[in-house]
């Protein structure tokens, strides 16, 4: 199935996709729901064992208001 | 040149990265793209998934948090790709970014050194290229 009507079938939560189809740039098309969850420690640890081309992502929008990001590294 | 669209109201420039190891296993995550970080952040269980043992790494850096100072493992991962362009042997820190941030790691100046970066904020147009 598409990427993004994957994202909108399970809308804010965070997917671990197994890629199926990608393009030139080796970016996914589509790919098959392995996990989905509220909790994102589930996913990394649900990846951990699995040699396949992996997406994992979150499929909620980021708020534009009240919600400020400051970074480190 | 590659070319990306982003919002520039959003409070973060979210993008997807392509990590490659040496055996073969890929790993594509959302990061932040962050030209102030000095380093790409990966979480450490997506660098375990690779093959990498961060654990066993004898570089450390030491970030500074809101929280505190902290020492994460440097490690190098055999390709990152971002847009079609690609870094071998690309330094990464193993770090987890909190679950509320939306994103899983950064992309930072370890890799964007190696490109012609430009990016139009009015326009949210990002845009990549080789010299």
């Amino acid at each position: 199935m598409n990427i993004e009507e994957l994202k909108k079938r399970y809308k804010d939560e965070w997917l671990l996709i197994k890629i199926t189809k990608t393009d030139k740039q080796d970016r996914p098309i589509e790919g098959e729901v392995l996990l989905h969850s509220k909790n994102r420690d589930e996913i990394y640890e649900a990846q951990k064992n699995i040699k396949d081309y992996l997406y994992i992502a979150y499929s909620g929008e980021m708020p534009k208001k009240g919600f400020a990001v400051a970074f480190y590294g | 040149m590659a070319k990306i669209n982003f919002d520039p109201q959003s409070p973060v420039i979210a993008v997807d990265i392509t990590l490659e190891s040496e055996g073969g296993i890929k790993r594509r995550i959302r990061v932040a793209l962050d030209t102030g970080a000095t380093y790409t952040m990966i979480p450490w269980e997506i660098a375990e998934a690779l093959g990498y043992k961060p654990e066993m790494s004898k570089e450390k850096v030491t970030l500074i948090t809101a929280s505190g100072v902290e020492t994460a493992p440097l490690i190098e991962i055999k390709k990152i790709k971002f847009l079609g362009e690609g870094v071998d042997n690309a330094p990464v820190v193993c770090h987890d970014l909190p679950p509320k941030g939306y994103v899983t790691g950064l992309l930072g100046s370890s890799f964007l050194r190696h490109f012609k970066i430009t990016m139009d904020y009015p326009k949210g147009i990002f845009e990549i290229s080789r010299e």
